[in-house]
């Protein structure tokens, strides 16, 4: 940004987010214009135009007001403004509109989702927010129903089960509209579901159409030529009884001038290659490009075939138009789980590069230029434990980014130098009362589920485990050195990033399921937007955190 | 200021900022501050704790945290007696389903709670030891 004397604006500018205590920072950006749709535009570049808040101004940043949103449990939702209201959800898919310049409660609704429903919710059951379209506020609920609510009121106007009840399907992610639909996905894959993409009518409810993302039990016929074509990819024994995951939890972003809905999709069950027989499993982890009038297959790219490592694609997909090799092409970006970035030609899924955006990648050597597929390391999937970098939430999640029009730079929230150690269980069956990722819960390794405690040996000595190169040659390893420290008590990464590990309060991580990151690299969440501690504003740079104010 | 209904202290809350503004953040405390109180002394079963450890890590860990310590959902190192002694019906009965606490029955037994007990007994008295 340039240092041009900015302009004081008639209106004083808000910035509203909402803070979990660890990972959650998604900011609106209030103006006369609002922020009407999640991803701020609807081509979800979530670049705000308003500049009275600017780098040189940063230190005059203070809190205006804030509410409790009376949960200890994650937020993950981006608020939404229009008209001087903030619509947003907490946990729970509980729906709250506030006045933008006091803090007022104008109304909130709350779904009453059966609470033993968090058995069947992976991560928490967060929320991404809301879509607002023609007075009604739309709202996914973590039993699977899409919900409209007045958008004045906050009454329910007309509700759906987009899900089957007896499944354990989920919705965590905002609904988004697209040319006068509301369209939703689900969540589940870890649990054992078929992933699949509906759109409504805004007005009534009434279902539109509905994209499956992978094929099901093909003796009962195939919805698509895209479904017959996906069932080819999929090898073993009755594969479509673990539902084959893919579910269709993020990502979504519409193109009106090509009418065409783009969103990502979710591992396969189980997640071990080996442990479902191989073969691509079409469309998991992929991205995908449906016709919005239709609901057909328009193309795919599929960031990681047969996937090992839960590389969900669901990541923010943006909608930029580039010059490249001298000519404007339309563009998605993703910064994807498996810690590449991809471009592709959002008109025809062409696949123009992918590069590495986080150090210490080893289970890819790079991806094929030409054809867009990993190269990978090797003996990386087959079934013996071994470490994994990025870790299986990913180089990046669902955390939202932004692009800038005017620099050309993509900011990304990035886990730097994470890892797994992947334990696959060799007499994994399917289990729909499970939660299905067909981990070894007997392990003995370098993290031992038996013990809860890092082994004192370097991981990649330990017998029987296997250890990569990352991209830079060296190997990926754990070492008792650069395990995560949380002290009793810390509430948050930041802190416990600071704090240094005595002996006997070392081996204890607030949470995590083998996901295992170094202390120096600290949950790396390098995220351009602040958090609030101990009543003061701070960022995050360049790994180290700095105080604004 | 109208504010959310029942809402309770925790981490989860709205924010807005703007420039040369001063509103104070107000959070209203939460959490542990000190060390948990084992409900007994006596020293825990071995096989019974490494049993309940596996049970834990590869049951519980979602949502009450890697070693029972805690992030968003109760620390179980800080289980009441109360809790403890109707952890059978907690766990496989869903007496507390409606807080979100569903019911194991499908997977756990009654012995496997019975371990997960000793081991959550067993991480109390280690955490209440640390310093």
């Amino acid at each position: 940004m340039s240092a041009a004397i900015h302009r004081q604006p008639r209106t004083r500018q808000l910035l509203t987010a909402t803070v979990a205590s660890l990972m959650t920072l998604s900011v609106a950006a209030a103006a006369d214009q609002g922020w009407t749709v999640h991803g701020g535009t609807h081509n979800n570049q979530r670049f705000s135009p308003i500049n009275q808040i600017n780098e040189h101004t940063i230190s005059r940043l203070g809190l205006v007001w804030s509410q409790e949103l009376g949960t200890t449990r994650g937020l993950e939702a981006t608020p939404l403004v229009e008209e001087g209201v903030v619509y947003v959800t907490g946990s729970w898919s509980v729906v709250f509109a506030f006045e933008a310049k006091t803090g007022r409660l104008i109304w909130t609704y709350d779904p009453k989702v059966a609470r033993e429903r968090a058995y069947f919710v992976c991560c928490d059951v967060v929320n991404r927010g809301v879509a607002l379209y023609k007075g009604k506020v739309y709202v996914g609920t973590i039993d699977g129903r899409l919900i409209a609510l007045d958008q004045h009121t906050g009454s329910p106007v007309w509700s759906v089960q987009t899900t089957d009840p007896t499944k354990p399907y989920s919705i965590t992610d905002a609904p988004i509209i697209a040319n006068d639909k509301v369209v939703i996905g689900n969540s589940g894959s870890e649990y054992g579901v078929r992933g699949y993409l509906t759109a409504y009518d805004p007005e009534s409810g009434k279902q539109l159409w509905r994209f499956y993302t992978v094929p099901g039990d093909p003796q009962k016929g195939f919805e698509s030529k895209a479904m017959e074509a996906a069932a080819k990819t999929w090898i073993g024994k009755n594969w479509w009884e673990t539902g084959g995951g893919g579910s269709a939890w993020g990502g979504m972003t519409y193109d009106a001038d090509l009418g065409l809905l783009f969103f990502g999709t979710g591992n396969p069950v189980a997640w071990y290659r080996a442990l479902r027989g191989g073969g691509d499993n079409l469309y998991t982890a992929c991205i995908i490009a449906v016709k919005e009038a239709t609901g057909e297959l328009a193309w795919y790219f599929q960031t990681t075939p047969s996937d090992s490592f839960d590389f969900d694609a669901t990541q923010p997909l943006i909608q930029a138009d580039l010059p490249i090799q001298g000519r404007l092409r339309k563009v998605l970006l993703q910064a994807n789980k498996n810690g590449f970035f991809y471009v592709l030609d959002r008109r025809t899924g062409e696949f123009l590069s992918a590069m590495p955006f986080v150090s210490g990648i080893n289970w890819a050597s790079g991806i094929d230029s030409g054809t867009g597929r990993p190269i990978e390391v090797p003996g990386v999937a087959d079934m013996n434990p071994k470490i994994i970098s990025p870790t299986a939430t990913g180089a990046h999640n669902w955390n939202p980014m932004a692009f800038h029009p005017g620099t050309g730079l993509v900011y990304v929230p990035v886990r730097d130098g994470t890892l797994t150690v992947y334990r696959p269980d060799r007499n994994w069956k399917y289990d729909p009362n499970r939660y299905n990722l067909g981990f070894d819960p007997q392990y003995q390794g370098p993290y031992s589920l038996r013990s809860g405690r890092f082994l004192p040996r370097r991981a990649h000595s330990w017998p029987g485990i296997r250890s990569f190169r990352n991209q830079h040659g060296a190997r990926t390893t754990l070492s008792l050195k650069e395990r995560v420290c949380l002290r009793p008590g810390a509430t948050s990464y930041f802190k416990a990033a600071r704090t240094a590990c005595s002996r006997r309060t070392a081996p204890q991580t607030g949470s995590g399921f083998g996901n295992l990151m170094p202390a120096r690299a600290s949950w790396h969440l390098q995220s351009p937007t602040p958090w609030m501690e101990d009543n003061t504003l701070r960022s995050w740079q360049g790994g180290v955190a700095s105080v604004a104010s | 200021m109208n504010s959310v209904p029942g809402a309770k202290a925790g981490y989860g809350r709205i924010l807005t900022f703007a420039l040369d503004s001063s509103a104070a953040l107000k959070i209203p405390p939460f959490g542990h501050k000190t060390a948990p109180v084992p409900i007994t002394a006596d020293k825990q079963e071995p096989q019974a704790v490494r049993e309940g450890a596996l049970l834990y890590n590869s049951q519980c860990i979602l949502c009450h945290g890697l070693n029972a310590v805690a992030g968003s959902l109760p620390d179980l190192r800080y289980a009441s007696k109360e809790v403890l002694d109707s952890l059978q019906s907690i766990v496989l009965e869903g007496t507390r389903a409606a807080y979100g606490m569903p019911s194991f029955k499908k997977i756990l037994t009654a012995p496997d709670v019975k371990a997960i007990r000793s081991y959550l007994i067993a991480r109390a008295q280690e955490s209440a030891k640390a310093p």
